[in-house]
């Protein structure tokens, strides 16, 4: 029976947060030995008091042990019968600033615990009841504005694109309530930006939503009691909406002004009044390569780069029918991407249908835009083969999943769509792949343990830790597993006292072509409380290493980061396999 | 076939090249109204109102309104139109509504019809707010707090879900919408844990196809909406069970080995429902002050095996159901997944009295080794929304159904008493259930309907005697007929079920439901074995009922709305949610209704005004309303015109 008929559609829609930690492997189950852990919880102030009721988090580094328990009404907490392993810790508690052990500050990144077998730790953590921003929306007539989404936003480094952004913190329920009333709690001190926007979902196509005029109300009256036969006059509705502001009540962040937050610091009076604006349709239609209108799904995408907060609000999905027709209304004007993909029907009952994919700029005017024509091309294949060289047996392969994931661009909008089905024989190919520059691996995270991605090509170049342009079928795909892992360890010695700053080592690719968000040739460990550190699963390669203090979650993403800690690096080479053992003096 | 030496990428983008649509006549219909306080009849400025029909597939338009609560639509067409209205702070309005939730109508257009003094109605909604502490004293924060409302529903009395809030910083919640009525307000913990091992394997399962990671993870979603993992702080390892820490509510610390927690409390600090005090709310009230104190409770562990009809059971969903109030939606004390031999501990159990429930249904296929998924990544600055469409893309046929899964439905009810120990060794055994099955049949002139169109007209059966847990996820897919018009249903727990016809088949309606000669589709079926003789007729000659409403003064009676229901007795409760014998529609604004489809029968028709006689469902109501209500009879195909004059309020 043809897969095509029987398989249901199902459209799932995943809003992917920035991912800081990515889970990297897998555990064998219950690992256990015979250290102990007992800790207690404090707040931060000068007369410490026990926070009862925190969550405690134990993970070991690399992660083989995780585990979780509550403090009770002294702050105390237990981790029993733990395998000899380096551990972080951390105390979450909602509304409070997760405070992690070894930290020079609450909210900032801790170290690591070396934990012998049979031996017993004493720590202790400190935390602190987070800050509150609270205020009203309303709208301009001084009402609660319905379909307003409040954030709170603090700059730092996008896990996605490796620069210094706005991201959402804090907990809230993200809309307002029936009162115009929001409460956005658990603030660490700092910096804050709130802004408010539609709640509108990219999936749900905008509504058309005019404010009745005076004159439309009179007009209307009289013409609903006149006898005669003469149409109404065309009473303009202009459509309108809101768009994103900033507190205190500006479109440019570059205008609004930061809170700034005292450590537990209660804010009310962050009030918003919001305007509507004028907002269009764009509207047109889809075809295929011959001209024809076709059946697709078509995404409108806000396009402005200067804006460091772009979010999911910018995107506005809908789907053209088979006469290829799509709108989109509540669109405020200004530059665009617009994208689609369709399908054109199988020329035989047993081929795959062809996948077409298209995308162009759209200036959207405040006229709007009608008649827009997409005209799809037919997208792209990837094919190619994966397989597995070690001693040990290998993974079975079909149970694997290849992925070919477009590049992230620093600024503005990506747009990719590509076809897959599971590996078979070894075989893979993707259909439908719009032309972009992609990188080449398995899985969503990564293959099951102890099996690695060693080298992923496509035409002929390295793909897996480069992006590689695909402006034509590639034939040549080669994705290779390994089960050889490298590994380096050593320990942070001091000739003075310096060595208490420097919290964290950085193992940075030499060659900076890598140095790019998310490229697994830039990892960092945390210095544990007797100076060592350890990098698990270290890519074979030329490496620079170098100890840090304060460093912000993601910064080493940043070249000028990585570049300021070059100067005082070591040069290190790891080999496939490789458990290399390298001690860096410091000061000396 | 795409050649691979290059494929040259041009987007063509070509403005006004594609003439406007060339519609019929310019509409030029015109809706002018306002919206009013229900209560105080003062106009509401900044309402939304939002006009639904006689549009193409578009976004229908909203109008906000004016100071005075003036709305204005224009360039309507001749058609069928729904206005409803919404604002933060109200109760949602609409267009022929006179109590809120009551009933609303239709507004037909005539071509160029000028319509003026429409009048929408809003309430102000009440909201109950309070806090919730802990035993210290201190505020809980992140827990949710219900609110749950008596109504009648489905032909009988049923407590369902009316809001939910969670408490902030301060411990403080505050559940807003709520129309008048009378309200439980609960603080309610449901415990939900898995197998550590299943734990694990759902950690690794992204990025794997591997079946077994697959299903524990659907089953796994339709538990709990998110993952567990040890380690973080949402999740929390007691011996070889992994709990959820929902919402990072603080629980209690676990001591000498034992869990525990917070359990459910029903306002004002009871157990449960029965012994609860309601909060009588009435339009706009705020009540304030309905508050909660948790105190921790030592639980009991419930641990056994599952075994199904071809040995144990992995990954079914065990549940707990506190035994009471079969017309409260059920409420889980504890929930989890069995592992790999059946093996089941449920965890966090307080004393008392339960039930413990498992219910498997046929799954839909997970999607097969070979479907081609397409994965679209839309990245705007540091957002990412990702698409996945798995199967054909827009452009492709739809296909059919699926086919009715033959897997079998099991289940178990067994009665579990909890006191201060362990409950362990518990041996459930789980049952099939039954489905039905049997064949449609045509009684007309018409056509009969192609295969494709009888494919997809879905038969389910509609449970009338348990109020379902508000989410509950694990709702069965639908029966359908084949290619021969031969019909089943997946098998369903036993119970009393309305056989449901749905879908839409031209020219034909849905005559009547019978099996061996008994009409099934307004008396429930007692299903505990399978059931295959059961005859779905459709006729092309449906019944149809109309005529005027009018007042005492004789002038139409446009805030009428016309019930029907039937004249023997037995048909006034556990008529489900889509009956077809109790019916109602809100008079047009000339006084004239339409009922269409009523099955053959003996039927009392009354007119009434739904501020002066609201549950008019109710069979107390129905009652009183028989006495003054006109009978009719309906034979096959009948066309029966029946004038009415509206009762006033004193029916009550």
């Amino acid at each position: 029976m043809n897969r095509r008929s029987t398989a249901l559609l199902s459209v799932s829609l995943s809003l992917a947060a920035p991912v800081h930690a990515q889970v990297r492997d897998a555990r064998p189950l219950a690992a256990t030995g015979t250290g102990t852990i007992i800790g207690t919880v404090v707040t931060g102030d000068a007369q410490p008091r026990p926070v009862r009721r925190a969550v405690v988090t134990l993970n070991s580094v690399p992660s083989l042990v995780g585990r979780t328990t509550v403090t009770d009404d002294e702050g105390r907490f237990t981790f029993a019968g733990l395998p000899e392993a380096r551990y972080s810790l951390a105390a979450t508690k909602r509304g409070w600033v997760t405070g992690s052990y070894g930290a020079s500050a609450i909210g900032r990144p801790g170290r690591t615990l070396p934990l012998a077998a049979g031996s017993r730790a004493s720590v202790t953590i400190r935390m602190a009841a987070g800050a509150v921003i609270a205020g009203t929306i309303v709208d301009q007539f001084g009402q609660p504005l319905a379909g307003a989404r409040l954030r709170v936003m603090k700059y730092g480094y996008s896990a996605l694109t490796g620069d210094r952004r706005l991201n959402q913190v804090g907990f809230s329920s993200s809309e307002p309530d029936d009162r115009g009333a929001y409460r956005v709690y658990g603030l660490a001190p700092g910096d804050y930006y709130v802004s408010v926007t539609s709640n509108a979902t990219p999936l749900a196509s905008g509504r058309d939503l005019h404010l009745t005029s005076d004159v439309d109300v009179e007009d209307a009256l009289q013409a609903a009691q006149r006898a005669d036969t003469t149409p109404p006059a065309d009473v303009a509705q202009p459509n309108v909406g809101f768009a994103q502001i900033f507190y205190p009540g500006t479109a440019a962040v570059a205008q609004a002004t930061p809170i700034t937050l005292r450590a537990g610091e209660e804010r009310t009076g962050v009030d918003f009044l919001v305007s509507y604006s004028p907002t269009v349709h764009v509207e047109g239609t889809v075809t295929s390569p011959a001209g024809m209108p076709v059946a697709a799904r078509v995404s409108l995408v806000a396009n402005d780069p200067t804006s460091p907060s772009m979010g999911i609000e910018s995107i506005h999905s809908t789907t053209a029918s088979v006469d290829g027709r799509f709108a989109f209304s509540e669109i405020a004007p200004g530059p665009y991407v617009l994208s689609a993909h369709g399908s054109l029907p199988p020329e035989a009952p047993d081929t795959r249908p062809q996948v077409l994919t298209g995308t162009t700029d759209l200036d959207v005017t405040p006229d709007g835009a009608n008649g827009v024509v997409l005209a799809l091309q037919p997208g792209l294949t990837v094919s190619g083969v994966l397989r597995y060289e070690g001693a040990a047996a290998g993974p079975n392969l079909s149970s694997l999943r290849v992925s070919l994931a477009a590049e992230q661009s620093g600024s503005g909008v990506t747009i990719s769509t590509a076809s897959g089905t599971t590996v078979k024989d070894g075989q893979f190919t993707f259909t439908g792949v719009s032309p972009g520059r992609y990188r080449l691996s398995v899985g969503q995270t990564v293959p099951p343990a102890p099996w690695r991605v060693r080298s992923a090509t496509m035409l002929g170049q390295d793909a897996l830790d480069l992006a590689v342009e695909v402006r034509q079928n590639v034939a040549d795909a080669a994705i290779t597993l390994s089960d050889q892992l490298s590994a380096l360890t050593g320990r942070l010695e001091s000739a003075g006292a310096g060595a208490a700053a420097s919290d964290t080592m950085v193992l940075f690719s030499t060659d900076r072509a890598h140095w790019r968000p998310q490229s697994r040739r830039i990892m960092t460990s945390r210095v544990a409380t007797d100076g060592s550190f350890a990098f698990a699963d270290v890519p074979p390669g030329d490496y620079q290493l170098a100890p840090a203090e304060d460093v912000e979650p993601g910064e080493w993403f940043d070249p000028a980061f990585l570049q300021r800690l070059s100067p005082a690096a070591i040069h290190v080479t790891i080999a496939e396999g490789e458990n290399k053992v390298q001690n860096v003096r410091l000061g000396g | 076939m795409v050649a691979a030496i290059g494929v040259l990428w041009t987007v063509a983008l070509v403005s006004q090249s594609v003439p406007a649509p060339t519609g019929p006549t310019r509409a030029a219909g015109l809706v002018v109204g306002r919206v009013v306080d229900g209560s105080t009849n003062r106009p509401i400025a900044g309402a939304i109102v939002s006009i639904l029909g006689g549009f193409g597939p578009g976004s229908p338009p909203r109008a906000m309104t004016n100071a005075g609560g003036y709305f204005v639509f224009r360039k309507l067409a001749k058609g069928s139109y729904s206005l409803a209205a919404t604002r933060p702070g109200y109760i949602d309005g609409a267009y022929g509504r006179r109590r809120p939730g009551g009933g609303a109508a239709a507004l037909q257009l005539e071509d160029g019809e000028r319509v003026s003094g429409l009048v929408i109605a809003m309430w102000r909604q009440a909201t109950i707010g309070g806090t919730v502490s802990d035993e210290a004293g201190e505020p809980v924060i992140g827990a949710q707090v219900t609110a749950y409302q008596r109504r009648f529903a489905g032909g009988r009395y049923r407590t369902v879900q009316a809001g939910t809030a969670m408490t902030d910083d301060r411990g403080v919640y505050r559940i807003a919408a709520l129309p008048p009525g009378d309200y439980l307000v609960a603080f309610i913990w449901k415990e939900v844990s898995m197998p550590a091992a299943t734990a694990e394997l759902l950690r690794t399962a992204p990025s794997t196809n591997d079946p077994k990671a697959q299903e524990a993870l659907r089953e796994r979603f339709m538990l709990a909406p998110s993952l567990a993992i040890p380690g973080s702080s949402s999740a929390m390892q007691v011996g070889s069970s992994v709990r959820d820490l929902p919402f990072d509510m603080p629980v209690p610390p676990s001591a000498d080995d034992s869990v525990y927690i917070y359990p459910s409390q029903f306002y004002p600090g009871v157990p449960s429902p029965a012994r609860s005090t309601a909060v009588v709310l009435a339009s706009g009230q705020e009540r304030a002050g309905v508050d909660f104190t948790l105190t921790p409770v030592k639980t009991a562990r419930v641990s056994g095996t599952l075994v199904g009809p071809t040995g144990p059971v992995a990954n079914a969903a065990v549940r707990l159901v506190a035994t009471g109030d079969e017309s409260f939606p059920e409420l889980d004390a504890s929930a989890t997944l069995t592992g790999d031999a059946g093996e089941f501990t449920l965890l966090g159990v307080p004393p008392g009295q339960y039930t413990l429930k498992v219910l498997r249904t046929p799954r839909p296929p997970i999607a097969p080794p070979n479907t081609t998924t397409t994965m679209t990544q839309i990245q705007v600055g540091s957002s990412m929304v990702m698409t996945t469409t798995t199967g054909p893309l827009p452009g492709g046929t739809l296909p059919p159904p699926t086919p009715v899964s033959d897997e079998p439905t099991l289940f178990t009810d067994t009665p579990v008493n909890v006191g201060n120990r362990d409950v362990t060794d518990v041996m459930v055994t789980l049952q099939r259930g039954p489905r039905i099955a049997g064949r449609f049949d045509f009684d007309g002139t018409h056509d009969r309907p192609d295969a494709r169109a009888l494919m997809r007209v879905p038969v389910t059966l509609d449970r009338v005697d348990v109020t379902p847990a508000p989410n509950a996820r694990a709702a069965g897919l639908p029966g359908h007929a084949d290619e021969t018009g031969a019909f089943k249903t997946p098998a369903v727990a036993p119970g009393r079920y309305l056989v449901r016809v749905g879908g839409i088949l031209p020219d034909w309606s849905l005559k009547s439901v019978t099996v061996d000669g008994r009409d099934v589709s307004e008396s429930p079926l007692d299903l505990r074995a399978d059931v295959n003789t059961v005859v779905i007729t459709f006729t092309d000659r449906p019944t149809k009922l109309n005529g005027v409403v009018r007042t005492t003064e004789g002038s139409a009676d446009a805030d009428a709305v016309v019930v029907v229901f039937p004249v023997d007795q037995s048909g006034w409760a556990d008529y489900g949610y889509n009956p077809r014998r109790v019916r109602s529609t809100h008079a047009a604004r000339n006084g004239s209704y339409t009922i269409a489809g009523l099955p053959p029968g003996d039927y009392y028709v009354a007119a009434i005004h739904e501020d002066t006689t609201p549950q008019w469902q109710e069979p107390r109501v129905m009652e009183d309303l028989a006495r003054g209500a006109t009978q009719v009879r309906l034979g096959d195909g009948d066309t029966r015109s029946q004038d009415l004059k509206a009762v006033t309020g004193a029916s009550r």
